[in-house]
């Protein structure tokens, strides 16, 4: 199918906007979801907009990128956990391991070990990329594991 | 009837196995220090009468005829120490102006600063001062009942020394030392609110009888300031005036007073900077000690530095000796030994004869000490023998020094320097005294291993129980295997009772652990081996995302007892707890919701979709079911958050800064008192909101016709009710003097009525709980025009519901299809109103948003269920899914999240795992004044502090209940796909008799399961860390808390269940009648 190149154009601006929007959103999404989780409501609100960011950018943008703003696509991946082997199955586990893994990052904050980095939101940003990177590589391992296997299925 | 009594029974043994390894555990673990029962006397080998000066005493000579002791209580050293650098704003700086004043003259008086050892209540402090021993945790607990000092005390030994006493103030004393005072003038103690009673009694009479000549020793006990801390905190211009009298009192009682006679003015605890006490933070222990007479007391020198700070019991060896008494047997205090180094008949005072004279009384508090530890080691063998015996050598070796210097001092004069022999003689009896004290500040707290271990393996074998519990509420039989389980258990709580309580630490116990391990083993067997009738599908073990979610948040809050910054911080951390839980059941309906959602054919759709017109219709988005679950997720998360504005805070949390809602509504701090209407009125809104959105919600479910006794409740009483409440807490947000000016009545009449109103209509609605009306059947079916036509007629074609073709005019009957939920939600606000009125005009608004979260809950819970659309799909034929729902349903999730919920909703009521956190003047709602029973003040403070775990216990059975009733949300979605006629409600409950009982059964013992788990948790945690620094200030309140909490769940989840059953046999009757009339 032809596109003209002006069409082209819009349309990648649409998209652009479309996904930057999206992001803006689901930053603002999880600040409110930090604070509701027990973050300060007023106080270091730039810290957990930062929070809010470094989430949208683990959980969200992968996801945007392999399957960019198609909700049939979320729904199957996450909703019905059935995301295909390769790209999908990456993002899918680097999604979910980088939600546990700030969740996890919340748990060092009220000890009393009186360190610098215990304050909010360090420990969950830091949670969040190193669930993010666990989540890559067991995505990959996974990834591995099962193409492995489907090939000599294929094979046999 | 005999399946009720069965369930009901098994619950009851549960609970009873609770509660046993729970007293087994607080015996071992809360430990009481002996008392040894004997007295000091002046036949004692050391004390040898060498000054040849003075009246004779018993061990020393009689430096002060006379004593006067004012306690000031919670008077705390910064109100008494002058501060030239403080603000004059500040109501409790510098008012005690006499005490700067005669402080000008440093030999005539003196000012210390008097630090109290936990617990600070006035009763175990008020021990410590007149006996100077250690007070124990446990005594803590016994505040209300004060019972008679039987340990040796200065004031039994003035009494055996013919001196008269005379008693003025807080009754608490005579509950301490009955029939011992020549004259008293007791005043009641416990009215916090009251701040001028016992003050402006002592103070009557306090002139008039210090000027009578009837009198060695005058106590007189004020409490005006500790009450004032309560009612409104230190910073609180009522706090000036209260000072400024005390000033005043202190300046009249020493204008009158003779050179035979000392003052000691103290405080027995200080206050935090909400005015309470108890705990044992800086601002509590530090109280102030004021000594003054006209003579002079001590002298000036510069042999050693002076101490300003003292320990309390330091107070009793003190005033024994200047008064020329032996000290109390069991002392471990230190004499202030400034407070000898003067004698008035001295011609020149030397500083050979100052050391001399305060070593003299050193010494004979060292041998004091000494022969108590010998006594106290006949009694117990708590004491490090080998430390015992190092400090005996110490002692020993002091005593050797002392001869041989009196031998040189006789023989060659005073040739050597024997100020500094003195003085290092001096400095070991100091350290014997000291070390004393530390080791055994160090065994009181000594625990019992054997009762410890033997209530874990209690508790353990109780968690077996109930798990075992769980497993056979999956068949609709209870198997014949429980008797032998019960007898078991019988045969072991009756053995380790006895062992703990009669028989103590012997080699037995190791028949109790036996016991308790096969008990435990054979339990887990039956549990493994147990096999329901039918297969069950989803049990509370089984493998899926909210099954081991719950799971892992049951297991971290087991674990996060371990860690003191995690108890610190149980508030927060409760809260995430639950926002995680929310998420899970979100994510778990939205799984459900698109499950079958096509995505192949959908994507076809789509495509075909945006090919032929691009019209978003944002409606249709939004009212998508999952949507719709993300909204009300995210509004479940609000309140909830919202709720945590009206936490307290415990001092551990130093960053954490007073509510604006927790301040008395009378007191609140100048830069709040704008906010006051605002939050009064909040706090009014929301009584307003609960009870009509409880009146639209039985309107619209079609329960509000009639006038059965719920009903009228609902549409008279509790109205009623609520205004008086409001009413209640305008009243209390007048100024003190104004409401103090009102008559007893006016001050009670509210809440009593209050209480009346919710007495009558519980009884009522116990008697006639149905809250079903029965249209006769010659009345014509006639709508009311007032804008509920539309459910009015919705509800009369709902309750259409017996088979047509069975009667030719079904009988009308309103809300059939809620009886369940709509006579239980009559209970609940019954205890709704009770609580909020206990709780307060800040608190009270938190528990209209655990309602509201509880019932967004609800929704979600429902519409994710299985549950539901067991019931609604369930094939026609089989009549009804009830029997399949309810072996499919796993009812462990949606308990451990209502358990969270509530835990959080403990810390939103305002609450602390703290002692000092309990609100203790919530005993004066409705009443003033003092009590002849303990048992209502008790009452009163167990409700207002687990308010939330009575709440709970209340709301719990709708876990059951609700699912069927269909909430709004549900009802919104599959509105297309069911048609009215189809719709039972809560109904079915009634059909499926046996399936009911069972999923209570079920509810309860999954309930149980979380708190003794909960309770488990803490207790293991205070045993292991029970030589930790902060055991007696974190762990030891936890578990206190976290026992009492599951008791307070027990006793009212009983409580509900019996209502629960009553509410089914009047249903039960109800049909029976109606049949019978059919028939006729």
């Amino acid at each position: 199918m032809y596109i003209s190149k002006e069409c082209r154009d819009t349309i990648k601006i649409k998209i652009i906007l479309k996904n930057g929007s999206l992001l803006f959103c689901s930053s603002i999404f999880f600040h409110v979801i930090a604070v509701l989780f027990g973050a300060p409501f007023l106080e270091s609100s730039a810290e957990t907009f930062h929070f809010g960011m470094t989430m949208s950018a683990t959980v969200v943008v992968p996801a945007l990128c392999v399957m960019g703003t198609n909700t049939v696509q979320w729904i199957r991946i996450f909703a019905q956990n059935s995301p295909e082997l390769g790209v999908e199955s990456i993002v899918y586990f680097s999604t979910i391991c980088s939600i546990v893994g700030s969740w996890l990052g919340a748990f060092p904050i009220p000890l009393d070990w009186d360190r610098p980095w215990q304050e909010w939101p360090i420990t969950c940003v830091v949670g969040t990329l190193f669930g993010y990177c666990t989540g890559v590589i067991i995505g990959a391992a996974h990834l591995y594991i099962n193409y492995n296997r489907i090939k000599r299925i294929k094979i046999t | 009837m005999g399946q009720n009594f069965k369930c009901f029974f098994l619950l009851c043994f549960l609970i009873l196995l609770y509660v046993c390894g729970l007293l087994i555990f607080a015996k071992g673990f809360l430990l009481k220090r002996v008392v040894v029962e004997r007295n000091s006397t002046c036949k004692v080998d050391f004390a040898m009468q060498s000054d040849m000066h003075g009246e004779k005493g018993c061990w020393m000579h009689v430096r002060y005829k006379k004593a006067i002791i004012i306690v000031i209580d919670a008077l705390r050293y910064d109100f008494a120490s002058f501060d030239p650098t403080a603000n004059d704003s500040i109501p409790y700086k510098n008012r005690l102006t006499f005490i700067k004043n005669s402080l000008m003259k440093p030999n005539n008086a003196k000012l210390y600063k008097f630090i109290a050892d936990p617990p600070t209540t006035t009763l175990q402090r008020l021990k410590g001062l007149t006996t100077g021993s250690l007070p124990t945790f446990v005594d803590a607990g016994s505040n209300f009942a004060s019972s008679e000092i039987t340990e040796d005390n200065f004031i039994d030994q003035l009494i055996g020394h013919n001196k008269r006493i005379k008693f003025l103030g807080d009754d608490t004393w005579i509950g301490l030392f009955p029939n011992r005072f020549n004259k008293q003038f007791p005043f009641p103690s416990f009215n916090v609110k009251d701040l001028h009673t016992v003050d402006d009694g002592v103070l009557k009479h306090l002139f008039k009888e210090q000027s009578k000549n009837d009198w060695e020793v005058l106590v007189a006990h004020f409490l005006g300031v500790d009450h004032c801390g309560h009612r409104y905190g230190p910073n609180h211009p009522a706090m000036r005036d209260k000072l400024s009298q005390m000033n005043d009192m202190i300046r009249n009682v020493t204008r009158s007073m003779k050179d035979d006679t000392i003052l000691f003015v103290m405080g027995d605890h200080g206050m935090t900077k909400t005015g309470d006490h108890g705990g044992d933070s800086k601002d509590e222990l530090e109280a102030a000690l004021f000594v003054y007479s006209p003579a002079q007391i001590t002298s000036q020198h510069n042999l050693w530095k002076e101490r300003d700070t003292i320990s309390q019991i330091d107070f009793v060896p003190t005033i024994s000796l200047l008064l020329g008494i032996p000290i109390p047997f069991s002392n471990l205090g230190q004499v202030i030994e400034e407070l000898f180094t003067h004698c008035p008949w001295w011609q020149t005072s030397s500083d050979i004869k100052k050391v001399y004279h305060s070593t003299k009384a050193l010494r004979l508090n060292a041998k004091q000490i000494s022969y108590y530890l010998t006594s106290y080691y006949e009694y117990s063998s708590d004491f490090p023998i080998q430390k015992y015996y190092e400090l005996q050598n110490l002692l020993d070796h002091a005593e050797k020094d002392l001869q041989a210097l009196v031998t040189a001092m006789v023989k060659d004069g005073a040739t050597r320097d024997i100020t500094e022999d003195l003085k290092i003689l001096r400095g070991h009896y100091i350290e014997y005294i000291s070390q004393v004290g530390k080791i055994c500040k160090g065994i009181w707290a000594k625990f019992d291993m054997m009762s410890i271990s033997i209530g874990i393996l209690t508790l353990l074998l109780a968690i077996s129980t109930n798990i075992y519990y769980i497993r056979i509420s999956d068949s609709s039989e209870v198997p014949n295997t429980v008797v032998i389980l019960i007898l078991y258990c019988v045969v072991y709580l009756t053995y380790a009772m006895f062992q703990t309580f009669f028989v103590g630490e012997t080699l037995s116990a190791f028949m109790v652990y036996i016991l308790a391990i096969v008990g435990i083993v054979m339990i887990w067997i039956l549990t493994y081996n147990f096999s329901a009738p039918e297969a069950v599908a989803e049990t509370c073990l089984s493998l899926n995302i909210n099954n081991i979610f719950s799971w892992m948040i049951m297991l971290l809050y087991f674990v996060l007892f371990f860690s003191n910054s995690f108890v610190v911080h149980e508030d927060s951390v409760t809260l995430f707890f639950t926002q995680t839980l929310t998420w899970i059941f979100c994510f778990k309906s939205i799984q459900s919701f698109l499950v079958k959602y096509d995505t192949a054919q959908l994507d076809q759709k789509a495509k075909r979709h945006k090919t032929q017109h691009k019209t978003y219709d944002i409606m249709r988005t939004l009212t998508q079911p999952s949507i719709l679950a993300i909204f009300v997720t995210l509004l479940l998360n609000v309140l909830v958050r919202f709720s945590s504005n009206f936490r307290a805070c415990r001092e551990e949390q130093w960053t954490c800064s007073l509510s604006l809602f927790l301040y008395p509504l009378a007191s609140l701090p100048e830069e709040l008192t704008s906010y006051r209407n605002v939050r009064y009125f909040f706090s009014v809104g929301c009584v307003i909101f609960f009870l009509l959105s409880i009146r639209k919600y039985v309107k619209h479910s079609g329960n509000f016709q009639g006038n059965s006794a719920g009903i009228i409740c609902i549409k008279y009483i509790y109205p009623i009710c609520g205004v008086a409440i409001v009413l209640h807490w305008a009243l209390q947000g007048l100024p003190q003097p104004i409401l103090d000016a009102l008559p007893v009545w006016q001050q009670i009449f509210l809440p009593r009525l209050v209480y009346i109103l919710l007495f009558i209509s519980f009884i009522a609605t116990t008697i006639k709980p149905l809250t079903i009306h029965l249209l006769p059947k010659q009345e014509k079916f006639s709508v009311q025009a007032d804008g509920t036509v539309i459910p009015q007629v919705y509800n009369k074609l709902k309750q259409n519901f017996k088979d047509e073709k069975e009667a030719e005019h079904p009988p009308i009957v309103f809300g059939l299809g809620t009886t369940y939920s709509s006579a239980l939600i009559n209970f609940v606000v019954i205890f709704y109103l009770l609580l909020v009125l206990l709780l307060g005009d800040g608190p009270s608004p938190s528990l209209l948003f655990a309602f509201l979260s509880v019932w967004l809950f609800l929704e979600v819970y429902t519409a994710s269920g299985t549950f539901t659309k067991m019931v609604f799909s369930g094939d026609e034929s089989s009549g009804f899914g009830l029997t399949k729902a309810c072996k499919v349903n796993n009812i462990w999730p949606p308990v451990v999240f209502m358990s969270t919920l509530f835990a959080t909703l403990f810390y939103s009521t305002g609450h602390q795992a703290t002692v000092p956190s309990i609100k203790w003047e919530s005993a004066f709602t409705g009443f003033h004044g003092d009590f002849d029973y303990n048992i209502i003040p008790a009452i009163l403070i167990t409700l207002n502090t687990f308010a939330a775990e009575v709440f709970y216990s209340i709301l719990c059975p709708l876990l059951v209940i609700w699912p069927l009733t269909d909430g709004l949300f549900l009802k919104s979605m599959a509105a297309k796909k069911e048609e009215p006629g189809h719709w039972k409600g809560d109904f079915l409950l009634l059909e499926d008799e046996d399936v009911f009982k069972q999923m209570l059964f079920r509810l309860f013992s999954s309930m149980f399961l979380f708190q003794g788990i909960k309770v488990f948790g803490s207790m293991c945690a205070a045993a292991l860390h029970r030589r930790h620094l902060m055991v007696w200030k974190i762990f030891a309140p936890r578990f206190v808390f976290a026992a009492v909490s599951s008791f307070a769940v027990f006793t009212f989840t009983l409580l509900t269940y019996l209502i629960i059953i009553n509410i089914h046999h009047a249903l039960t009757r109800w049909v029976k009648q109606l049949e019978h009339k059919k028939k006729k």
